[in-house]
């Protein structure tokens, strides 16, 4: 049957920009874990990576309206109001929560709910999600008999259900073998048409499926670029397997000798 | 969609499956009260609905720790960060799960209503809907607990939390078993205040209403709430609740009211006058012919009585009966051996011993019918219940049994209609009445 598209989904958008912000400023605890992030990110997937303790998961979380930003400016989809974002947000935490007795599909369903989607949309929408992320012979499992890969691509699916306009996800690719981290790549190769940020301290994963990179460091983003700039930042002296590491030590030193 | 996921996925089966089985194993595996007196929770509709209250002595401790379980789901499931980011607002989350939870203890108690309503439509045979009011009280009681658990499960969302809660919910009802009218605030009945002759009354059926309506609107209040603010606001329904709650209820006498339906005569006046009260009417049958038997006996008594009528003895004031009247007690026993009726009904019927205390008393009130029953019927024979007596009360009967004999033949209905007087208004010595040394 083919999927009715709803006038939101094809209305055109009206902001330059799916996330916007101008000298952010984000508390973790007392700690101001984001200090003054200028950020302005379209479609496509945007590779947010830094060191740890360097405020990835607090930007993340003030992304996902989890936490209020303590200051400076944030606009989500052109400044919409928080319930409309919210319904048009999908997120993976870092320490992905979910029922255990619920089946991959009863959990996908109730986030679907979660989200305010038309009831009438909720079942197909439940089984596309839960397809791209290949767990359709597990649809029927409880969560708990899962294994733990399988639980961060239920947790991907519940992030999709909804076809956000913004896509989070905190460390996707923690808990997935190599097989699993190559099909995730090629989830995140599909989705061009949003905006999708991905914060991994993985530089391989940033090389393999980002269209550009966020290098984030002290709560303050030190580049914003391609992944070849981030690549060219880097020369041979410096530390690193691949171009991207040697780019990303450049700009991390740089950043810290300044 | 979302309800029927947490009908299966959440703790509302285990809580409405098991309020029917645990309810449903104390009925049948122990013998306890709600199997004895004027109305077992399998005959009479009153007592169903009284008696399943009753055992909400033990399923609540069950009901709130269950509650208390589904409470603590969200902080052990480590789900608030990704709820957080949804729209949905947390009292509209909370719904299906609390809906379940409602729905699923309902069930069990519509089921444990079923198991017994179905015994009750066979055995009674006076219908009211008397009980609903009652039950329906019970359906609040154990949705508000179930609430009131959940709403604490996830304010001390602790493993500990569930189990703590069950035993202080058993220790405070234990507390309050044999205290009056703090009983009142559990769906519990005292076992005195459960007979046929007796309904619930209304104005304490809506004072507990109200206040485990209010108990399950703080449950819910507490269980969405999570800032300090909200969580305080969340207490007001109950202790808004309270505040009318604990005077009315604290000022009442007993909490249930005499049934004028259940105690209204059915009678037979096809002959000497036989009756029944509504409770009973099905006992009417089998009663009037042992019972005119014994009236036409009786008649050798100066003015003898010349009907058999019913009281109920239980929850009101024993009043003695006019004289031509035989009272029967059926709510002591049920009339099927037309010699025990017999029996009884010559005897004195059951009048309440007066003074249940003093043993003496009582047995010198056993050999008094004994012997005037014997004098009625010419045959010396033990009292309905009353077969196992000691050797110096058999040979106390004999004695009395043989001085009346030796009276003049003409005196001897004076004695024996004065000994009924006498037991039925509860005074004198009733051997010497009998003309005993």
């Amino acid at each position: 049957m083919p999927r009715v598209v709803s006038a939101a989904e094809i209305a055109p958008t009206t902001y330059p920009f799916e996330i916007h912000a101008r000298g952010l400023k984000v508390r973790a605890g007392r700690r101001m874990a984001v200090d003054g992030v200028d950020l302005s990110l379209t479609t496509g997937v945007h590779g947010l990576l830094g060191p740890n303790g360097a405020g990835k998961t607090t930007l993340i979380r003030a992304l996902a309206t989890v936490l209020r930003p303590a200051g400076g400016e944030l606009d989500l989809l052109g400044g919409a109001s928080q319930r409309d974002v919210r319904r048009r947000l999908g997120y993976l935490p870092q320490d992905f929560g979910f029922y255990r007795r619920f089946t991959v599909r009863e959990f996908v369903e109730y986030m679907a709910w979660l989200k305010e989607m038309p009831k009438a949309d909720i079942p197909g929408a439940v089984q596309r999600a839960i397809d791209r992320v290949d767990l359709t012979d597990r649809a029927d499992a409880r969560l708990k008999t899962l294994s733990g890969g399988m639980v961060r691509r239920a947790g991907i699916a519940q992030a999709i259900v909804n076809d956000p306009a913004i896509l989070l996800l905190d460390e996707p690719t923690a808990g997935l073998d190599p097989a699993q981290r190559m099909h995730f790549r090629g989830l995140l190769r599909d989705m061009t048409d949003i905006c999708v940020v991905v914060s991994t301290h993985l530089v391989e994963d940033v090389a393999a499926a980002c269209t550009d990179v966020v290098l984030l460091n002290e709560g303050r983003v030190v580049f914003q670029g391609a992944t070849e700039a981030l690549a060219a930042a880097g020369t041979e002296t410096d530390p690193g397997d691949s171009p991207i590491e040697r780019g990303y030590s450049a700009l991390l030193a740089k950043g810290a000798a300044r | 969609m979302i309800l029927r996921t947490e009908l299966r996925r959440s703790t509302a089966p285990v809580a409405g499956i098991g309020f029917l089985v645990v309810s449903v194993g104390l009925l049948y595996s122990l013998s306890g009260p709600w199997g004895k007196r004027t109305a077992p929770w399998d005959e009479q509709w009153i007592g169903l609905a009284q008696w399943t209250r009753y055992l909400a002595l033990f399923v609540l401790p069950l009901v709130i720790g269950v509650g208390a379980w589904q409470g603590l789901r969200d902080k052990r499931s480590k789900v608030g960060e990704l709820f957080a980011t949804t729209p949905v607002a947390p009292w509209r989350r909370a719904l299906p799960t609390a809906g379940a939870l409602a729905l699923a203890v309902t069930a069990g108690y519509a089921g444990l209503l079923v198991v017994g309503g179905v015994q009750v439509a066979g055995n009674a045979s006076y219908f009211h809907l008397k009980w609903v009011p009652v039950a329906a009280v019970m359906v609040l009681a154990l949705v508000g607990i179930a609430l009131l658990g959940m709403g604490i499960g996830r304010l001390v969302p602790s493993l500990v939390t569930p189990p703590v809660l069950a035993v202080a919910a058993l220790v405070a009802q234990a507390a309050v078993l044999q205290t009056g009218w703090p009983l009142l605030l559990t769906p519990a009945f005292e076992a005195p205040d459960i007979t046929v002759f007796t309904s619930v009354a209304t104005s304490v059926t809506l004072t507990q209403a109200l206040w485990f309506i209010g108990i399950g609107a703080t449950g819910f209040g507490l269980f969405v709430a999570s800032r300090t603010t909200t969580r305080l606001t969340a207490l007001l329904p109950m202790a808004l609740s309270a505040l009318v709650v604990v005077p009315t209820l604290s000022g009442v006498d007993s909490p249930v009211v005499a049934d004028p339906d259940a105690r209204a005569l059915v009678c037979d006046d096809d002959g000497p006058r036989v009756c029944v009260t509504r409770a009973h009417a099905d006992y009417l049958p089998t009663l009037v012919g042992p019972a005119r038997e014994a009236l036409a006996l009786m008649g050798k008594l100066p003015s003898p009585p010349t009907s058999v009528v019913e009281m109920p003895s239980q929850g009101v004031d024993y009043r003695p009966p006019p004289r031509d009247v035989v009272p029967v007690f059926l709510d002591t026993w049920s009339p099927t051996d037309p010699a025990k009726i017999r029996m009884t009904v010559l005897s004195g019927a059951d009048v309440p011993v007066c003074d249940e205390e003093d043993w003496d008393a009582v047995t010198r009130v056993i050999v008094a019918r004994t012997v005037a029953t014997a004098w009625l019927t010419g045959e010396l024979a033990p009292l309905p219940g009353w077969q196992y007596l000691s050797e110096d009360e058999s040979t106390k009967i004999q004695q009395v049994w043989q001085a009346l004999q030796a009276l003049p033949a003409a005196e001897q209905p004076a004695r024996v209609a004065a000994l009924r007087d006498a037991a039925l208004n509860c005074r004198g010595d009733l051997t010497t009445l009998l003309g005993t040394p």
